[in-house]
């Protein structure tokens, strides 16, 4: 059969996606996206299986972006969507992948080094690793990174260049940045106004806050196609990096203004399903300490609240006896899944997210209202 | 007539060629068993990509398009040839992942140059397209 998928159909792949001249580098691990069954449904689980029939192993460390279930938990999904997840899961652990199932894998299951070359699909992810760890990978598509996962190396483009980071504009904000919803809606707008280019970001007032910075990577990944953002004070090698002169300057009001895009104009109805969503990165531990810590100033929330994270996050969390409490109050801990999980679709559910990127995929993917507020926000609103 | 063109993924293709003014979704905008254009008000809709030579500027929409193009190749649907009007990866990957010749080129060149239906011979080792004799 002519469809045989081989290894130098991947090498294909890496070439298509290159001008002129072909040429390659060596990467130390892949990190896979494209694994919700709601996102590649059955066109790419029957791809994957074929796949996983034809033989072909990864040859470097790899770990999966989350599903659409978390098999664990008491919110259930069709049978079909479940089964079908399952099928893909198990397609990708054939071909010897790590079943991470976590948009973080930086935090544990694919830890990274400065300098260190990868192929990384998703794209908070490879913000971070770019951005906040000094590692390098371009914004892999699903095709890509898994053809470099399977090859053991990938197009030698973007930032794998000699001059593939450097930045081209320079950012500079000097409102404030009160709280994560503020730090994600930064990254969104400077994604709209980045295109392709890497920037340059001077915060006059700077939080130093690392869960800021990963909303505000999440954010510009959401909305621009630049890899990476130099950091100012934060950015492995930022002091050495040459300052772009086209200069930007951001205002508040601009990131207002997106907030009222992503959010309902109307307040939440009586009676209307509400569910507040987090971990969009997925929720590290120190996100799920603090949310923990901020739950304890009340006995009560008035709303469901469901939070994501890994399952190395999650051990982590329950060992440590953080979750119990968390689930006394009512609070859902997904594993494995993406907030876009799969029993969400249908609910119609109104969500309040602190995250930009989950408010824009959940609006417009899955059609659901949406509104962003902060934790503290949310704490102090339905919190009784 | 000879129109040269930049290779994206090699082989040989003949078939009557079809063109699309209008980029092509091919997760939701083709049906993944029959190869038929099902996107509503697309100026093909209801016009199979079977065995015809595509001439489409680009894609549009979700990546998953790639795996949809290696659908219709396994199930013997897929266009026999692709021409686009520009570098694209869901398209690219999708027919370098289903064995199907494709290559890049300047779209007023093919215009100008055959007629929509006409059979033509895509030559995507050596990089042009030719009438069929």
């Amino acid at each position: 059969m002519k469809t045989r998928v081989t290894k130098r159909v991947f090498k294909r792949i890496l070439d298509s996606i290159q001008a002129g001249k072909k040429r390659y580098i060596k990467i130390s691990s892949a990190h896979l996206s494209g694994i919700s069954y709601l996102n590649i449904g059955d066109a790419g689980l029957e791809f994957l299986e074929d796949l996983s029939r034809s033989g072909l192993k990864f040859k470097v460390r790899t770990t999966i972006n989350p599903g659409c279930v978390d098999y664990n938990s008491n919110i259930k999904c069709d049978s079909e969507v479940m089964e079908k997840q399952e099928r893909i899961i198990r397609s990708l652990k054939n071909m010897g992948a790590i079943e991470s199932l976590t948009c973080t894998p930086y935090l544990f299951d694919n830890p990274l080094r400065k300098n260190q070359k990868t192929a990384w699909a998703e794209s908070s992810a490879v913000l971070y690793a770019n951005s906040i760890i000094g590692a390098s990978t371009n914004k892999e598509g699903s095709l890509t990174a898994l053809a470099s996962a399977i090859l053991g190396y990938t197009a030698r483009t973007g930032v794998h260049l000699r001059n593939g980071k450097k930045p081209r504009i320079l950012f500079e904000y000097n409102g404030e940045l009160k709280d994560e919803v503020d730090c994600g809606l930064l990254g969104y707008v400077m994604g709209m106004k980045a295109g392709a280019e890497i920037p340059y970001l001077r915060i006059k007032k700077s939080t130093g806050n690392i869960l800021c910075y990963k909303q505000l990577l999440a954010g510009f990944g959401t909305s621009g196609a630049a890899p990476m953002v130099w950091i100012e004070n934060l950015t492995p090698g930022f002091l050495r990096v040459k300052k772009p002169r086209r200069k930007i300057v951001i205002d508040r009001t601009e990131l207002e203004e997106q907030k009222r895009i992503l959010s309902e104009e109307a307040l939440p109805f009586q009676g209307e399903r509400r569910i507040f969503i987090t971990g969009c990165p997925h929720m590290s531990l120190e996100e799920i300490k603090s949310f923990h810590e901020t739950l304890r100033s009340i006995d009560r929330l008035s709303v469901e609240a469901w939070i994501f994270t890994s399952r190395n996050v999650y051990s982590e969390a329950f060992r440590k006896g953080l979750l119990t409490e968390l689930f006394e109050k009512g609070v859902r801990v997904f594993k494995d899944s993406c907030v876009m999980h799969c029993s969400l679709k249908k609910e119609g559910a109104h969500v309040i997210t602190n995250s930009v990127k989950a408010a824009y995929y959940l609006r417009g993917s899955f059609r659901l209202k949406t509104t962003l507020k902060s934790l503290k926000e949310f704490i102090k609103e339905y919190g009784g | 007539m000879v129109v040269k063109v930049k290779i994206v993924n090699t082989g040989f293709a003949r078939g009557a060629l079809l063109i699309s003014q209008q980029p092509i979704s091919f997760f939701g905008g083709v049906d993944p068993l029959t190869g038929v254009i099902v996107e509503k008000n697309h100026p093909l809709e209801g016009v199979s990509l079977c065995r015809r030579i595509l001439a489409v500027p680009s894609s549009k929409g979700s990546t998953v398009g790639s795996y949809v193009i290696y659908g219709l190749a396994k199930r013997g649907v897929a266009p026999s040839g692709v021409i686009l009007g520009q570098r694209d990866s869901i398209i690219s990957a999708g027919a370098i992942l289903g064995g199907i010749p494709a290559v890049i080129a300047d779209m007023r060149r093919i215009l100008s140059s055959f007629k929509n239906g006409e059979t033509i011979i895509l030559d995507a080792k050596r990089g042009r397209i030719l009438r069929s004799t």
